[in-house]
């Protein structure tokens, strides 16, 4: 019993490692295919394991006054992750759906404000996968 | 830089801010490139971030999250008082959604790792006060440039926030940050 829940241990442990290094990974694809240079990551991934119809949400603030790029990935395929921001009150203010599921979009902020980004799967694309979410600024 | 080096190694991410990065860093102060300082500085956080959190020590990510904050309100504070610049107040005001984030949805998590729960109180000091600014959100129809792949959002944020208010936050920011160093 004790050898099956350690075998049982390590797969998960090994199944855990394997998924945030596939993460990795299209944290980097989706920069070096979304960012140019005059683009400055904000530092961090938001990313979330999603199945079918799961939404992951990610809660920011853009400042007045800045140009932010945020890119979008599933996989190793752009596109296949749909991103939308919405404001507090629940307003779409963008849907990459409306643009061909474009996997980047640039936001002029005129004030600052709080927005919510919703990311889910193309249904059509894919089942599962590790939603990133990459945001950047303009220099 | 030194104390960059210092300070790295005793929270276990002395890797993210190696000779390369520090020498980077370095540079681009003495040649007061911010671009590329920004963009050295960036990385490094993010190496060490990711560090922390395969080793499991997210807590410690997220104290150095608050220890960044404290220190740029310490810096904004500094300037609002000097100048009476109401963006500066305008600033710090918009910091009542961050504070909250930090609270509620950051430490929240991690209140029986080694020192958070402190820092939590203490950020909880500062909250009775930011409480009291009111922020007033106006939707406005976004506006959107398909060739250039651009939306402008012209939604507006209006902060609330007297003279009074600003200098009490201030001198909490102070306190704080003096109880957290010492």
């Amino acid at each position: 019993m004790k050898k099956l829940i350690a075998i049982f241990s390590f797969l998960l442990v090994a199944g855990v490692t394997q998924v945030q290094a596939q993460c990795d990974t299209i944290a980097n694809y989706c920069h070096k295919n979304n960012f140019t240079v005059n683009y400055v990551s904000d530092g961090q991934n938001y990313r979330a394991l999603l199945f079918a119809e799961q939404e992951a949400e990610f809660e920011t603030t853009f400042f007045g006054g800045v140009t932010y790029r945020i890119a979008a990935c599933t996989g190793f395929e752009q596109g296949n992750l749909i991103f939308r921001v919405k404001d507090e009150l629940g307003n779409t203010l963008f849907d990459s759906m409306d643009q061909q599921n474009a996997p980047y979009w640039d936001f002029e902020i005129e004030s600052t404000i709080t927005v919510k980004i919703v990311t889910l799967l193309d249904p059509l694309e894919a089942p599962s996968g590790c939603a990133t979410i990459l945001i950047g600024f303009k220099q | 830089m030194k104390s960059v080096q210092k300070l790295s190694t005793n929270v276990g991410i002395a890797d993210a801010f190696d000779m390369e990065t520090i020498s980077a860093v370095q540079r681009n102060l003495n040649n007061g490139n911010k671009d590329s300082l920004l963009y050295v500085i960036s990385n490094a956080y993010r190496k060490a971030d990711d560090f922390l959190q395969i080793s499991d020590r997210k807590y410690i990510g997220s104290l150095v999250v608050v220890g960044g904050w404290m220190e740029s309100m310490h810096f904004a504070g500094l300037l609002g008082k000097q100048d009476k610049s109401p963006e500066i107040q305008n600033m710090v005001g918009m910091q009542k959604h961050t504070l909250n984030t930090m609270i509620d949805q950051m430490l929240s998590r991690y209140l029986n790792e080694p020192g958070v729960e402190e820092i939590s109180n203490y950020l909880e000091e500062i909250r009775i006060l930011f409480d009291q600014v009111e922020i007033k959100y106006e939707y406005a129809k976004p506006e959107t440039d398909k060739g250039n792949k651009l939306t402008k959002l012209k939604s507006k944020s209006t902060v609330e926030i007297s003279d009074e208010l600003f200098s009490q936050i201030v001198d909490k920011i102070e306190e704080v940050r003096g109880k957290i160093i010492k």
